[in-house]
This record gives C-alpha cells, sequence and structure tokens, in this order.
C-alpha cells in the first residue's frame, strides 16, 4: 500500500512531466513564430496563445528579438528546473531520502531559480525601457517572486545536507 | 580524529577472532568493522559495557585519546 507521501510525489512527478511539455511546446511555438516573423512581421501578432509583439516587431528588429531572446531564456531556465524536479522525483526513494545526489539537485534547482531572479533585473529594465516607448507591451516576471522560491528551496537543501549527516552519523553508531 | 580505538589490540591479546566477538557482544560483523577500522562516528554506552563484558576489560583498554 502506497503511503499519502508516496501518492503526492508521484503526482509531483506526473504534473512536473506535464509542466515540461508544456514548457518545451511554449518555446518551440514562441521559436517558431518568431522565425516566421522575420520575413512576415504579422506572425509577431500571435507569438503564442494571444502574445502580441507585432508594434515592437515593426518599430525596430533587434528590440523585438532581444524580448523574444529573453521570454526564450526563462522558458528554458523552467524547463531545465522542471527536468531537475522530474530527477529529484524520480531519484528520491522515501526508506532513505537522504542522499548527496538528492541535496545536491535540491541545492541545483536554489542556484537555477536565483539565476532566473537575477536575469529578471536586466529584464525589467528592458521592458519598462520599452513600455515608455510601447506602453502595451506584456510585462510578465519580476524578481521578488524568483528571489523568495530560490530562497525557500535553498533553504530546503540546507536542511536536506542536515538530514544526511544525522543520517550519516546514525548509520556510523555502533 | 583523536580518538583512537583499539579493539584490535584488545583482539589479539585476547585472541578473540571478529566472528566470536560479534557473536558474544551481539553485533553486525558489519557495525564491530565500523568500530574497528575507526569510521564510527559514535558508539553506544550498551555497546562498549557489552565488548568490555566479553573482552574482560575496561573502556580504557579500548579508547584512546591521541591530540
Amino acid at each position: 500500500m502506497k503511503t499519502k507521501t508516496e501518492r503526492i510525489l508521484i503526482t509531483m512527478n506526473v504534473l512536473a512531466w506535464l509542466a515540461l511539455v508544456g514548457l518545451i511546446v511554449q518555446l518551440g511555438a514562441i521559436l517558431i513564430s518568431y522565425g516566421v516573423s522575420i520575413p512576415n512581421p504579422t506572425g509577431a501578432q500571435n507569438l503564442y496563445l494571444g502574445m502580441n509583439l507585432y508594434v515592437l516587431r515593426q518599430a525596430d528588429f533587434w528590440e523585438y528579438t532581444g524580448m523574444v531572446a529573453f521570454i526564450a531564456f526563462f522558458l528554458i531556465a523552467k524547463a531545465l528546473i522542471a527536468w531537475r524536479v522530474i530527477k529529484v522525483l524520480s531519484q528520491i526513494k522515501l526508506e532513505n531520502p537522504f542522499t548527496a545526489n538528492i541535496a545536491g539537485r535540491l541545492e541545483q534547482i536554489s542556484y537555477f531559480i536565483f539565476g532566473m531572479a537575477v536575469m529578471t533585473f536586466p529584464y525589467s529594465a528592458y521592458t519598462e525601457w520599452l513600455l515608455k516607448k510601447f506602453p502595451t507591451l506584456p510585462q510578465k516576471y519580476t524578481s521578488g517572486d524568483f528571489i523568495f522560491l530560490a530562497g525557500i528551496i535553498f533553504v530546503l537543501a540546507q536542511i536536506f545536507k542536515k538530514g544526511i549527516e544525522i543520517q550519516s552519523e546514525n548509520e556510523l553508531t555502533v | 580524529m583523536p580518538i583512537i580505538v583499539n579493539l584490535d589490540v584488545m583482539m589479539a591479546k585476547r585472541k578473540m577472532s571478529l566472528n566470536e566477538l560479534s557473536e558474544k557482544v551481539g553485533l553486525t560483523l558489519a557495525n564491530l568493522s565500523i568500530l574497528k577500522t575507526g569510521k564510527a562516528k559514535a558508539v553506544r554506552f550498551s555497546t562498549l559495557e557489552a565488548i568490555c563484558a566479553a573482552l574482560d576489560c575496561q573502556p580504557a583498554d579500548i579508547l584512546e585519546y591521541k591530540a
């Protein structure tokens, strides 16, 4: 019989896979739309599910490319995080959850999220600068959320590391 | 770690094998080996008591502090 935690972890694993597939599809769609919009600017009217950067594309191709690059960067970073979450969820064993491998992966996830948080600063500055010229542009990411999330996961990774130490000490007590 | 485990010395003095000690003390060979090789991070009083009883010695004969 599976415990409640096991069922939650299996569900989370499925959700993480769905998130990864969704992010890859979104990234693919945006990159294809971007490719289409290079020769044909009307392609920028609907990059993905109504994301409209047509005004920017018409005004300056390189500013438009910069915006798409930022969006693609965040999608790639999110996909990498989802991949690492999948790895953690598939490798964790509830009988012996505190392993150095899992702790390392958790720490890596926190660094990735922190990297995203750092990247939101130039992104915010860039979008604010663009918003002055084009007030209708969508602004999606703020750094505060990512720093908070990175902090929480970093703390969890540290607690996990302490757990490994205690477990190792317990195993080496005779 | 400056705590040295002299279990092998006492076992040699008493001419006792690891298997024999394991049976007398009730510890697994793996755990005794951890203790003998100095990998152990802690020793329970009950284990120390059983080892001292089996080897007819004092805790100080098994554990030694070297700075």
